[in-house]
């Protein structure tokens, strides 16, 4: 058996915590890893792909039909391509990360499984899925010849993904909470998280807009993550809005007020549902 | 060693069933908790297994808790037994083909144990529950009545729970709710005493079954516990408690 017995008599000890919290995290990640609302692996999590690439393919249609020139760079599939992906990493995991706080989730657990064990297990899966599903995309554009495609700062696009799914998580987390008190929010939230598309430099370079929609811009964190996810592939990139700690601000801002948010209303939900 | 410092808890239907409780249960002793009919000893082991956080106060748990013997709410009906075996074993830190193998040989369940754990009777869930505990290198089992399920289809399985709870309870405390004192005698050697919503321990268990039976007598005074029976039988007191 694995671990010595524990002491009986005295005090908690950290180390042992540390290891219980490894085991629990890693049989979640085991158990649900196989399955997304049941369904079997690869049907269930590249469903999560489906959107965005639906978006990219419908926008690259319109600009070549309707003949405008392109926003930055030389391939409208790699300019959109570095937009959709981390705007969505944000969209889905605000919204996923919901499905582990849900009614009565508290329930059906053993009882050393905590939500937000889910909380961060399911949301770290989201990250998993989506950083493969980005890196397939980009693979197969640089497999047709667009050289910028593989990023010349991998490390660097890994960390504006990382930063994105940091405020994505606090924000879900916040999500969870409101929609359990309020549970039209369910429906409503997906719905506002989309408009992060038109706000955050999908088909544009927030550089590049007039200065009074400029100013306003700059104050949504998601846009400093795309463009600075898009300077790990453009090496020219124009540093407008790209300030890693306003969205890092944000997204330890948001996680802080989300976890106290969970933990000041936890007794109270509980007992409601 | 579990520790409850200042710990109150109210039900949902609003009767407390703990107010202040201050109290140290030793984790390497076969503790009988005692109490009368609907005083709260499934809630409180909720509370100790960690299912139910209490409304007020602390519990400290220097020692691995098992869930309560029998429990079904760890389960995911849509995965198999297997599965939901292998979950368990890693969670608590167990090795997982170690625990998958014994559960699978005491039960016998054999291929069901590859079907989703919707497709098996609440029965033998209960009973795979029971044989997962056991399974499991807990430091504290908690038990609800009895060791073993009252029913199932295995054969023999409340002889084989009774001789894998004395060999657990060798190396290993146990917490047996209970208001049979011959059950606290059979399974137990010191008790936990509920009355007044308070919760007392008692180093010798025949001390315990003293001051318990006296708050029975103290209940049979008060007018609306009349006619209550003392020392009922087994089976009815299976879930008359809300957890």
């Amino acid at each position: 058996m694995a671990g010595a017995a524990l002491p009986s008599s005295g005090d908690r000890r950290w180390d042992i915590a540390l290891r219980n919290q490894w085991n629990v995290l890693t049989a979640i990640f085991f158990r649900d890893a196989d399955s997304r609302h049941g369904r079997r692996f690869l049907l269930g999590y590249f469903a999560s792909a489906i959107e965005p690439l639906m978006i990219v393919s419908v926008l690259a249609i319109l600009f070549t039909a309707l003949g405008r020139h392109l926003p930055y760079g030389e391939s409208i599939l790699l300019f959109l391509g570095t937009g959709v992906f981390p705007i969505y990493l944000f969209i889905h995991t605000s919204v996923r990360v919901r499905q582990a706080l849900g009614i009565g989730k508290h329930r059906i657990r053993f009882p050393i499984e905590q939500p937000l064990d889910l909380v961060v297990i399911h949301g770290f899966q989201h990250f998993l899925t989506s950083v493969v599903v980005a890196a397939l995309y980009f693979f197969t554009l640089r497999l047709f010849g667009v050289d910028d495609a593989i990023p010349h700062d991998p490390l660097l696009a890994l960390a504006a993904l990382s930063a994105i799914f940091l405020l994505g998580l606090g924000v879900g987390i916040i999500n969870s909470v409101i929609a359990r008190i309020v549970p039209i929010w369910d429906l409503i939230w997906p719905a506002i998280s989309r408009t992060t598309l038109h706000f955050s430099g999908l088909y544009y370079v927030a550089a590049f807009l007039p200065p009074t929609i400029r100013t306003w811009l700059v104050y949504n964190p998601v846009l400093h993550g795309t463009n600075w996810f898009r300077q790990a592939f453009y090496v020219f990139y124009p540093t407008f809005a790209t300030s890693k700690a306003f969205l890092l601000g944000s997204g330890l801002v948001a996680l802080t007020f989300g976890l106290l948010l969970e933990a000041a209303t936890r007794q109270y939900l509980e007992a409601r549902e | 060693m579990i520790r409850l410092r200042g710990v109150s808890h109210i039900l949902r239907n609003g009767r407390e069933v703990l107010s202040g409780a201050d109290v140290e249960i030793p984790g390497d002793r076969r503790v009988a908790l005692l109490g009368r009919q609907s005083a709260g000893k499934s809630t409180i082991l909720s509370l100790l297994a960690g299912n139910v956080a209490p409304l007020r106060g602390v519990i400290e748990r220097a020692a691995r808790v098992s869930y309560v013997a029998g429990y079904q709410g760890g389960f995911r009906v849509t995965q198999t037994g297997r599965q939901n075996i292998i979950f368990a074993a890693r969670a608590y830190g167990a090795d997982p083909l170690e625990v998958f193998e014994f559960v699978r040989d005491v039960s016998g369940f054999g291929s069901d144990l590859d079907v989703p754990m919707r497709q098996l009777s609440v029965t033998n869930r209960n009973n795979l529950s029971y044989l997962l505990a056991y399974a499991l290198p807990f430091d504290v089992y908690l038990f609800d009545n009895v060791v073993g399920p009252m029913l199932s289809e295995i054969p023999n399985l409340a002889e084989t729970c009774q001789e894998m709870y004395r060999r657990r309870t060798a190396t290993a405390g146990s917490i047996v709710a209970t208001r049979n004192t011959y059950v606290a005698q059979k399974f137990c050697d010191c008790g936990l005493v509920l009355r007044d919503r308070r919760l007392e321990f008692y180093d010798d268990l025949r001390e315990a079954i003293a001051v318990f039976n006296n708050d029975l007598l103290a209940a049979d005074d008060e007018p609306d516990n009349r006619g209550q029976r003392r020392g009922a039988p087994l089976a009815d007191d299976a879930d008359d408690e809300e957890a």
